[in-house]
């Protein structure tokens, strides 16, 4: 009994799965030296942490987390399911209008373009394809323009608002999307830009490199900085400066499947996407409201349901007043005002 | 656990009293399946446990307005899955089948042993440990501990020799060994 224990021996021992008989032999072992003892100790210990993490990971928490939700009074989410399965059918629909406007504007392309506008209706998003067969999803309230010179030299185009884009490389021919403040020069890159107001600048990339450029007014652009993928900057208006961040990017562009993400986000910021998500004016009565801060995904939710949920997170009341019929006809935005609950 | 977390976790409860649901599943999401660890110490098994586990996330969450908590959120939550434990002990009068010598109580616990009813805590203690293991050895030993694989499973899947499985796992052991040896010593009395 002089020799180590063969490992298929101790894995039986610390498995529990050897006789009386050879259990004892194991212990006498390692029982020979305090160093010994403490050794098979050691390894006693080591077995069960990686058994007990593996008992851990098997709790479902996901089911769990349902039935504590259908007792805690969480909205039933049946709809859901049945928007699911709507979202798919919009995406089959979606498709022949791509291909129409990827023809269109290869097609255009090819005979010298003229200048082109895009813009998004609030309360709907937008994909189109760029003479380069870069694809953009453009978000409600957003305009892109680009120029007859697109398909020489620099592809460039002019972004007010969000966009996501999924740029096709080509190397020797970078493409700017042109902000306010900023421009952003990819090369083969997905990545979204958001920039509706002229001092309002983020960026998130998801693959690839982007370098970011300050507009000069002498009409020198400098470069700023250049993104690895999973960083965000935020032109921070005070600081006057761009402020980089790590993590998860690719929540910035959940829009464009039609989603829209918080994550531990100000009430504020809230409102404004609110806004040009369902094409409504917010109405906030008590500005104490503001220190609130929200994490929600939407998905397919009216406003009332979306309403419903924030309400459901934290003390508002709300009321939405419909659109009225104006002299011309058209119907006014819809107003939710918020108020603290009382 | 560290002052950070505690006191973050100490304000998320406060956003919880103001109905804020996010900070709840916060809670729920990081100690759930550790509170169904520690409640089947006492009750012998995982199903018992997750009941008893969820009706005190019930609880947690209806009666968020009278629940005052000054110190700590997560012993507040340990503290009532032992009571409920305890209570239904009493009333299935089972209490002296499971109540084994080593488990023990929530008061009792030092900042590090926590993590033994963390799931994520936990994951990363051994993470940390298990990254030090070279490529090869690493490989083996996931397959072996978290994968289940037996010894001669293991060789068929990498084409080695059983022999050569059986020297990475000692070598993949000797290494957490070392690793670990900060928190093995604290770990002891809590694993059977």
């Amino acid at each position: 009994m002089n020799e180590y224990p063969s490992i298929e021996k101790l894995t039986g021992y610390l498995n529990g799965e050897l006789t009386i008989e050879e259990t004892k032999e194991i212990k006498a072992w390692f029982n020979q030296s305090e160093e010994g003892r403490k050794e098979l100790e050691h390894l006693e210990i080591i077995w069960s942490l990686s058994d007990r993490l593996r008992q851990m990971e098997k709790i479902n928490k996901q089911n769990a987390k349902r039935k504590v939700d259908s007792r805690t009074g969480s909205p039933k989410k049946s709809w859901k399911i049945f928007l699911q399965s709507f979202q798919k059918v919009a995406a089959i629909l979606i498709l022949p209008v791509l291909l129409f406007s990827a023809y269109l504007y290869f097609g255009k392309a090819t005979e010298g373009t003229t200048e082109q506008e895009f813009f998004a209706t609030y309360g709907t998003r937008t994909t189109l394809v760029l003479p380069d067969g870069s694809k953009v999803w453009l978000n409600s309230g957003s305009k892109l323009r680009y120029g007859k010179g697109f398909n020489h030299g620099n592809r460039t185009v002019f972004l007010t608002g969000e966009a996501f884009f999924d740029v096709t490389a080509n190397k020797s021919r970078p493409f700017d999307v042109v902000t306010g403040p900023f421009t952003v020069r990819a090369v083969g890159t997905e990545f979204n830009v958001f920039s509706y107001e002229n001092n309002e600048f983020e960026t998130s990339l998801e693959e690839g490199v982007t370098q970011i450029y300050q507009s000069d007014p002498n009409g020198h652009d400098k470069q700023i900085i250049m993104m690895k993928p999973g960083q965000r900057a935020v032109f921070d208006e005070k600081q006057e400066e761009l402020v980089l961040s790590e993590g998860d990017v690719s929540r910035y562009s959940t829009w464009r499947e039609g989603r829209l993400t918080f994550k531990n986000a100000p009430m504020n910021e809230v409102i404004m996407k609110l806004e040009r998500w369902f094409n409504v004016d917010v109405e906030l009565k008590d500005p104490g409201l503001l220190q609130y801060r929200y994490t929600a995904v939407f998905e397919h939710e009216t406003i009332q349901q979306a309403m419903e949920m924030l309400r459901f997170s934290s003390p508002i009341e709300y009321k939405i007043i419909p659109g009225e019929k104006q002299q011309d006809n058209a119907l006014s935005r819809s107003k939710v005002v918020i108020d603290i609950q009382q | 656990m560290n002052q950070l977390l505690r006191h973050r976790e100490l304000q998320l409860f406060s956003e919880m009293k103001s109905d804020n649901k996010g900070s709840f599943n916060y809670f729920f999401d990081y100690y759930y399946s550790g509170l169904c660890i520690y409640a089947s110490q006492y009750t012998g098994d995982l199903s018992t446990s997750e009941e008893v586990v969820q009706d005190v996330f019930v609880r947690f969450w209806e009666k968020r307005q009278s629940i005052e908590i000054e110190n700590s959120v997560r012993f507040y939550l340990f503290r009532t899955v032992h009571n409920q434990c305890m209570n239904l002990l009493k009333h299935k009068k089972i209490e002296n089948n499971y109540r084994q010598q080593n488990t023990f109580e929530a008061d009792n616990l030092s900042e590090d042993q926590w993590s033994l009813f963390n799931e994520s805590e936990l994951r990363h203690i051994l993470a940390q440990a298990i990254s030090k293991l070279p490529e090869r050895c690493r490989e083996i030993f996931e397959l072996s501990r978290f994968e289940n694989l037996k010894n001669k499973e293991i060789a068929e899947k990498l084409r080695i020799t059983e022999k050569t499985v059986e020297n990475q796992i000692t070598k993949a052991l000797n290494i957490l060994r070392k690793e670990l040896k900060d928190f093995l010593p604290l770990f002891m009395m809590y694993l059977s």
